[in-house]
């Protein structure tokens, strides 16, 4: 080879090398949806947080921008400590695994969310419902025992834009779930839930108005056992504000039945940048506790109302002010009637012939909260804070005329967050630390006289045989419910950009909240929550 | 913030879907009237005579007194109630029941459901003072040294409240049916002239003096009549009971040589243990006028079915007059069947400390004299009896 041809051969092989090395690929930029969170979805349109589906619509821009949003996680947490409420577990882990979606194809816009949750509770008492605070007529018993509560999920979304101007859609949420005490006595709840929401609305460049109807179903079915029969058990049916009657028995079953109706309305004003959101909702709902078998005996009926107004107002995508007010008022109706031996069949039916009202409750929460935030890009903020307040009154009371206990108790929380983003060649880490002081007042038994009886007189009408109301719970869940307490938190999360041209992200999120009793009986009782999340988001 | 949200709950409430009259109406007013029996027209203070109105199902009591006419008017919460009548005055003892009726806000609901009353008549009589009474009936049990249920050690005590000596030969004991008064019972002989026995009744043995019982002494009629010492928390010895419950048939009962047995009575129950119930038992310490052996040959006078049914076991029953003494007892202060009529007992007495908690009812001392106690006897359990005593059975030396 003549050194002519080797400096040739040279210098093409210094030409392929250069050319290789500078064909390394060039950072690629992540594209919008990577710097996407749920979050950013439900400030862009308030309409997804709201009753009506046809909100659904109002995702044009964020998913023009995304084609679709869907994140896929898992959640491991547990909590644990001594301040808590009576029919709170001492600790609990959850297992949950969730999937949510929002789509559009073609003009049909879409929504689906699946939840699984497996709830692992330890040392529970007078937990006779899922939801023990849904009804004042409730079977429970006394003994703390280990519960597990599994619950599937299901909820979805569509709307269509019928014209240039409406919408129509309707959400569906179906919900079933599973509860179960493993001592004695042991109850045994199987829960469902429907909720149908069709709804309608109006666009135009400045006005949207919206309109739904709401109905929901709820039906638990519960039943008491004894597996271990060398001992008695006994059996409380409460009837509101702890007061009871009891049974010992080896068993008992309820049907609980909840029936709501109701509407909201919608009305949103858009001049540029500032977007002013408001729904109104009312709701009726009507339920019933009666045996689960055929001979029609009843254990109470309550009817509820509740008005509620939400108002979200934004200015620039930077300034957020958000607030609430709901009222709601609950009547309890004790059953009048008597059980007849049927002369045929022999099967002892009761009859119903008039019912009282014995349980009043009636409930004012609001709250109010101002976010500000620092934009980095349009979809990414610097940092934020959110400072608000949120309160509760409620009046409880219970009669037995001429008697009258009356609880009262108010509580108000007053709240900071900051939110922290930092931006990385791969990836974002988000840092949220927040901090948050209760206070909390009230009478928990105030005795009164529901006719013009001198007290003297009053006693010698009316006889309790004995106390039969559960003091030591009442006052338990009065201390927990007005506490003053400190809530300290710190949230994190680490997004990592998995691919930045399709905008799919891989996160961990780690929660960490303590809460604190600062005065009266509860003073230096603490509860401990933390949960660990997985997620992909694309 | 108040103002606006006084405004908003105001305008909100105008709307409101509730019925208000539902939510003001939770009382009923109607009249009591108590009415004597012919024989002492217009010759007693009825002043002096309270009307009790017990809600069946939560452990209330209104109480008023009649005035000259017999008439109370009450205004309270309606429910299933019982009224009872049970007064002491100079002029005696007056009794008077209405085991259940049912109050609405509209009024009293007739038997059959279609009658709305404002006036509820209670017919009186006049309770006599026995001879031979229940001074302690114990029915809960007991537990195990291990904490386990132990039914064997339930007893009742007989006791002469008289200065007269009576005997106990071929006088009859026995539980009533339903055997259950608490809980979801069910009367099915409600509104019959006769009572009901639960499985079996047991006699007293003896030829007619062999069995005496002295002023202010006591008989303990053990359901086992062993030594339960180390075997409960009870702890009784009921080898020193004065009679046992005892049948060899009965596999489920054991007694001491040197107690007396009870004869046994039974109905075609297929029993193999006698007990009463641990809950809610009714006790009755009776004589048929007849004598027992003339009452268990007309068994087709006293035997039936329970109504609506052809089939099944029979019941033994026997009339309220009959009755030397008897006691309804419940788990609580609510007893959702009345058993026994108010001549025999008015109320009810309980014990309330559980099932398996060793607890009894024992009647009150009215007056202690220098040979004797003389025990309370109203005919009224509910103030006859002090509750949840420890028991103290008066066994023989």
């Amino acid at each position: 080879m003549t050194t002519r041809m080797k400096k040739y051969i040279t210098g093409l092989l210094a030409l392929l090398i250069c050319t290789v090395l500078l064909a390394q690929e060039q950072p690629v930029i992540p594209v919008a949806k990577n710097y996407y969170t749920y979050d950013y979805l439900l400030k862009n349109n308030f309409w997804l947080q709201g009753n009506n589906a046809t909100g659904l619509v109002f995702n044009n821009k964020a998913l023009e921008q995304a084609e679709a949003y869907s994140q896929f996680d898992g959640t491991v947490s547990h909590s644990e400590g001594p301040f808590r409420n009576v029919h709170t577990p001492v600790s609990e882990q959850q297992y949950k695994l969730n999937t949510l979606s929002y789509l559009k194809f073609d003009k049909i816009y879409l929504y689906g969310n699946f939840t699984y949750d497996y709830n692992f509770r330890k040392e529970v008492q007078w937990n006779g419902l899922l939801d023990p605070t849904s009804s004042p007529f409730i079977l429970a018993d006394s003994i703390p025992g280990n519960q597990a509560l599994e619950r599937f999920s299901f909820d979805a979304g569509i709307a269509l834009p019928i014209n240039k101007y409406f919408s129509a859609g309707v959400y569906i949420d179906y919900t079933v779930a599973s509860l179960a005490k493993h001592k004695d006595l042991r109850n045994r709840n199987i829960y469902m839930n429907l909720l149908l929401r069709p709804g309608i609305n109006f666009r135009s460049p400045h006005w949207n108005l919206g309109a739904n109807f709401i109905y929901e179903r709820t039906t638990e079915k519960i039943e008491y056992s004894q597996e271990e029969t060398s001992t008695a058990k006994t059996i409380f049916s409460l009837s509101g504000l702890w007061f009871y009657t009891y049974e010992v028995s080896s068993g008992d079953n309820r049907r609980k039945l909840d029936d709501k109706f109701g509407g909201s309305f919608q009305l949103e004003f858009i001049s540029g940048d500032f977007k002013f959101y408001n729904e109104f909702t009312g709701l009726y709902s009507d339920g019933n506790s009666a045996e689960t078998g055929f001979n029609n005996q009843q254990f109470g009926d309550t009817e509820t109302s509740a008005f509620r107004y939400d108002g979200k107002m934004s200015f620039a995508k930077q300034l957020y002010l958000k607030g609430y007010i709901e009222l709601s008022s609950m009547l309890g109706y004790k059953p009048i009637q008597r059980s007849r031996r049927d002369p045929d069949s022999g099967a002892t039916i009761w009859t119903t012939f008039d019912k009282i009202n014995i349980y009043e409750q009636d409930k004012i929460e609001y709250g109010i909260a101002y976010t500000y935030e620092e934009p980095r890009t349009e979809y990414n903020n610097s940092w934020n804070f959110t400072i608000g307040i949120k309160g509760a009154n409620v009046e409880t009371a219970y009669k037995r005329y001429p008697l009258k206990h009356v609880q009262k108790l108010d509580y108000t929380e007053a709240y900071l967050s900051f939110n922290k983003n930092i931006l990385c060649k791969s990836g974002m880490f988000d840092i949220n630390p927040g901090i948050a002081y209760g206070i909390g007042s009230g009478k928990m038994n105030d005795r009164k006289i529901m006719t013009t009886m001198t007290d003297e007189e009053v006693d010698e009408f009316i006889t309790v045989l004995e106390a039969w109301q559960l003091e030591p719970e009442l006052a338990a869940e009065f201390a927990y419910m007005t506490a003053d307490r400190l809530n300290l938190g710190l949230h994190c999360r680490y997004t990592y950009f998995l691919s930045k041209k399709k905008g799919t992200n891989l996160y961990g999120d780690i929660r960490y909240n303590y809460v604190y009793a600062l005065r009266d009986v509860l003073k230096n009782l603490h509860r401990n929550y933390f949960s660990l999340t997985i997620g992909l988001s694309f | 913030m108040k103002k606006i949200l006084f405004l908003l709950i105001g305008i909100l409430l105008l709307g409101s879907c509730l019925n208000e009259e539902q939510t003001t109406s939770s009382t009923a007013t109607f009249t009591v009237k108590a009415v004597l029996p012919e024989s002492f027209g217009g010759l007693v203070d009825m002043t002096k005579i309270s009307v009790q109105i017990q809600s069946i199902e939560m452990p209330i009591v209104y109480r008023k007194f009649l005035d000259a006419d017999g008439i109370a008017d009450f205004t309270i919460e309606p429910g299933r109630c019982r009224a009872v009548v049970s007064s002491r005055t100079p002029d005696g003892i007056f009794n008077g029941l209405v085991s259940e009726f049912l109050l609405t806000t509209y009024g009293v609901i007739g038997d059959d459901g279609s009658d709305i009353s404002q006036l509820l008549t209670i017919n009186l009589e006049v309770a006599a003072a026995g001879g031979i009474i229940f001074r302690e009936v114990y029915y809960v049990c007991s537990q195990t040294l291990l904490g386990t249920n132990y039914l064997r050690d339930q007893y009742v005590e007989l006791y002469n409240n008289t200065d007269m000596e009576f005997f106990l030969d071929s006088l009859c004991l026995g539980a009533i049916h339903p055997a259950n008064g608490a809980g979801n019972a069910n009367n099915p002989w409600r509104g019959m002239d006769t009572i009901a026995l639960y499985q079996m009744l047991w006699m007293f043995p003896g030829t007619g003096r062999d069995y005496p019982l002295g002023p202010g002494e006591s008989a303990v009629v053990a359901w086992n009549a062993i030594d339960h010492t180390g075997l409960c928390t009870s702890g009784f010895n009921f080898a020193k009971a004065h009679f046992g419950i005892y049948d060899p048939a009965l596999t489920g009962h054991e007694k001491h040589p040197d107690v007396p047995a009870m004869i046994r009575k039974t109905s075609n129950s297929s029993a193999t243990v006698f007990i009463i119930s641990i809950s809610s038992p009714a006790v009755v310490l009776f004589r048929p006028v007849m004598g027992v052996q003339r009452y268990l040959d007309d068994m087709d006078t006293w035997e039936r079915y329970q109504p609506g049914t052809t089939s099944g076991p029979k019941y033994w029953h026997i009339a309220k007059e009959w009755i030397i003494d008897g006691v309804e007892c419940s788990n609580g202060p609510t007893i959702t069947e009345k058993r026994l009529p108010v001549s025999v007992d008015a109320g009810f007495t309980y014990v309330n400390t559980g099932s398996y908690s060793g607890r009894a009812v024992r009647r009150k001392v009215e007056q202690v004299l220098p040979n004797r106690i003389v025990y309370q006897d109203t005919n009224n359990s509910s103030e006859d009896f002090e509750i949840n005593v420890i028991p103290s059975p008066q066994l023989k030396p």
